[in-house]
């Protein structure tokens, strides 16, 4: 950051605020092949070197706190893992613990139901980190390595249709445990398909590791040091691959995450790289963890759902988990009746955007997707607030009919929205 | 010109002959790399349905852009890659010397050649430059200095088969640097001094190396690099704009993977010579024959761009300068050398 602290958020985007020395523009999104979600960055370019990046999100607002509001907290188990199209599980994960803890209830759960909450949330940061650098080698310009990751990416997506009935939105918790339970035959089905995948993954490193084309686009390129990811505080992966070693479920383990033998991965180098091999070897540990666990089903034998009153206790309560974009962090209060009073989801997303900007800084544009997708970008969970604030300086603060009523109007008589 | 050879440039092995092949080309380009990469791949006529529906579509004039030139550029781009595939000899069209020749074919014509594989580069240029687009410029500018980086590796991979043909084309007869010449002697003069081989290796895959930089072709498509620039320099070509360019880039595929098969491995040369003597037959075994090549090469780029990642643009200038400019010289050096020990 410069000495003067000049906010990155943006609002306007003709680059006529942008920083000394710039001396021209590119635009990446909100329509770009490159983003697949609405995000817009206004990269500030030297020759085809990178000034500074500004970002300016909002395009995605689906309104889901203030949804859940309107719904009991039993509906809401369903509406959670639609706050994001991947990370579905870690959602969900987090809202039933929070409301568990609310109703009092977190003591019951059995230890069946944690381990099958913990196998699919352990599944789906499998098939997000795979999704997730199959995206990067597409960016980095290696179309063969994203079919290849795809490909195998089925294997897990299988095994989760398998004891779900879904691909990506397993849904299987419930407050009070689970909805369905994972026997043996499943088990023994998924087993060696998780050895074939644990091969496909060694492979996968492999070739990030070897190739070097591949390698060239993503070693040196855009290093976040130790001492800015301080600074910058990014998440997950993010900031495991810049050296702070910090995993929610080491740090504050929840489910069984204390009771499985598992490591923590962190890289010090802070390059993309080292953020690829993060993710990388966090698949391969996720995966071993998912093997201990189908192992360890066959022995454990409990309640699965715990019977739970309609009406929650008033009160607050804040609950985090390791979601595999990092820290996704929920509060909820809690009034007495059969709904939610307010409920507020941070994203990690949101967290590391900042981080990514700092890691822009002097590198080349032709960087810009790799760095870009570095953080594993995911704008449906970022947007949860919208601040309204046009070039004239106004304010306005919408509930949901109001903004539903305007832009029925707006669309009507052809009109610009405010 | 009479009126058989005015029809033979229309149909096959002309204008039309040349437009089905660069669709062809495309569906092979696209089938390969779909099956090296574990998807099924197109359907056969799709190139064709891409076409047309690219022709039905509109094509919009961005504000304060000269149509007169986004006009202009993509006639003269497709006409300029259609003259190049005019040139490349691909049947017996010239009864004077007895070898087959391009429909515009003269002295020095090897220069004409390198002359339009340059003037890609520039149209590319211009084409990007004149849309005021920032992704389009810097693609643009990105393409000149990869066509600049590539354009010494190229004219000297360009010259070892020349060299190797001999100045003369045969000792007998006087210089003429023409490509049909050159495709129709150079298994003799390699059958004369073996050794020549080595050079001639080295310089073909240096030169499907940087003709696939030509052609921005996967590893070298940092000019409009999809992921980064948006199509770079053609982002704003929309509709028979942009049917037409991409028509031009695949004749300038056929052109270039010609230009391969005619310096490198014998052009349409069967190698039947001496056995068959109607010249009816010899122009369709030809053909066949010269379409069999280029699909090996054409299939050997398509597979070369499965295996790696893009390159970015200075790691791109610096692969042309620092490794395959100095193997080019070597492959030319080895040529002469050879060729002066043998001779």
């Amino acid at each position: 950051m410069t000495e003067q602290y000049r906010s990155r958020f943006r609002t306007l985007t003709d680059g006529s605020d942008a920083p000394p020395g710039a001396d021209h523009h590119i635009f990446i999104g909100p329509q770009h092949p490159w983003a697949e979600e609405p995000a817009h960055f206004i990269i500030h370019l030297k020759g085809e070197r990178v000034v500074e990046a500004d970002i300016r999100i909002g395009f995605n607002l689906r309104g889901i706190e203030k949804a859940m509001e309107n719904k009991t907290w039993r509906q809401n188990t369903m509406l959670i893992p639609r706050a994001c199209g991947i990370c579905s599980a870690v959602h969900q994960n987090v809202y039933v613990r929070l409301a568990e803890k609310l109703a009092g209830i977190e003591d019951q759960i059995s230890e069946r139901a944690k381990l099958i909450r913990m196998f699919s949330l352990e599944a789906e940061r499998v098939h997000s980190h795979i999704l997730w650098y199959g995206i990067l080698a597409h960016d980095a310009g290696f179309d063969t390595m994203l079919h290849i990751t795809w490909r195998d990416r089925e294997i897990i997506l299988d095994i989760v249709e398998d004891f779900s009935g879904n691909r990506v939105n397993p849904a299987l918790m419930l407050i009070g445990g689970v909805k369905r339970d994972i026997p043996k035959e499943k088990a023994d089905r998924a087993q060696p398909m998780l050895d074939k995948l644990i091969k496909q993954v060694e492979y996968h490193k492999k070739v990030f590791t070897e190739e070097a084309s591949i390698r060239n686009r993503l070693e040196n390129v855009g290093i976040l040091t130790k001492e800015d990811a301080k600074k910058v505080t990014p998440n997950g992966p993010t900031g495991r691959g810049s050296g702070l070693p910090f995993d929610v479920r080491k740090a504050t383990p929840y489910e069984l995450y204390d009771k499985i033998d598992w490591n923590l991965v962190y890289y010090n180098e802070g390059d993309i790289l080292a953020t690829t091999l993060v993710r990388l070897d966090e698949t391969l540990e996720s995966l071993q963890i998912c093997k201990q666990i189908l192992d360890r089903l066959e022995s454990t034998q409990g309640e699965l759902l715990v019977r739970v009153k309609q009406r929650i206790p008033e009160g607050s309560y804040f609950a985090r988990g390791e979601a595999p974009r990092g820290e996704d962090v929920h509060y909820g209060i809690a009034n007495g009746t059969d709904t939610p009073e307010r409920y507020k989801i941070r994203a990690p997303s949101l967290g590391n955007i900042d981080a990514t900007l700092k890691r822009m800084d002097g590198e080349y544009v032709a960087d810009m997707p790799v760095i870009l997708r570095s953080y594993d970008p995911c704008f449906s969970c970022t947007n949860r607030v919208m601040i309204i604030n046009e070039v004239t300086g106004e304010k306005m603060i919408l509930n949901q009919d109001e903004f539903a009523r305007k832009a029925i109007k707006a669309k009507k008589y052809n009109r610009p929205f405010f | 010109m009479t009126w058989i050879e005015t029809l033979l440039m229309i149909t096959v092995p002309g204008i039309l002959f040349i437009v089905i092949m660069a669709l062809f080309i495309d569906w092979l380009d696209r089938k390969v790399y779909a099956r090296g990469q574990n998807r099924k791949g197109p359907p056969f006529l799709q190139p064709l349905y891409d076409i047309v529906k690219l022709t039905a579509k509109e094509s919009i004039i961005p504000t304060g852009v000269s149509k007169f030139w986004m006009t202009t550029l993509p006639i003269l781009f497709f006409a300029t890659s259609l003259t190049g595939a005019l040139m490349i000899p691909i049947a017996i069209f010239d009864d004077i010397t007895g070898v087959a020749t391009g429909f515009a074919a003269f002295d020095f014509d090897i220069f004409f050649v390198l002359f339009i594989i340059l003037s890609f580069g520039l149209l590319i240029y211009f084409m990007g430059i004149v849309t005021k687009n920032p992704f389009a410029q810097t693609g643009a500018t990105r393409s000149i200095v990869q066509a600049l980086s590539f354009e010494i590796p190229l004219a000297f991979s360009l010259l070892v088969p020349v060299l190797i043909v001999g100045v003369g084309g045969s000792p007998n007869t006087a210089s003429t640097f023409r490509l049909g010449e050159i495709s129709a002697n150079l298994f003799a003069s390699i059958g004369d001094n073996p050794w020549l081989i080595i050079g001639l290796v080295i310089a073909f895959a240096i030169s499907i190396i940087v003709m696939m930089a030509e052609l921005e072709a996967f590893p070298f498509d940092s000019p409009k690099a999809h992921t980064e620039l948006a199509d770079g320099w053609l982002v704003e070509y929309g509709g028979w704009r942009y049917a037409l360019i991409i028509l031009g880039e695949r004749i300038g595929a056929f052109f270039i993977g010609g230009l391969i098969v005619t310096l490198f491995l014998g052009g349409p040369s069967v190698g039947l010579e001496a056995v068959i003597v109607n010249p009816v037959l010899m122009g369709f075994l030809n053909i066949i024959f010269f379409t069999l090549k280029l699909i090996a090469v054409i299939a050997v780029m398509s597979f070369l761009r499965t295996l790696i990642s893009r390159i970015r643009i200075d790691q791109t200038v610096r692969l042309a300068w620092k490794i395959v400019l100095p193997i080019a010289i070597v492959a030319l050096m080895l040529t002469i050398g050879f060729k002066m020990i043998g001779v």
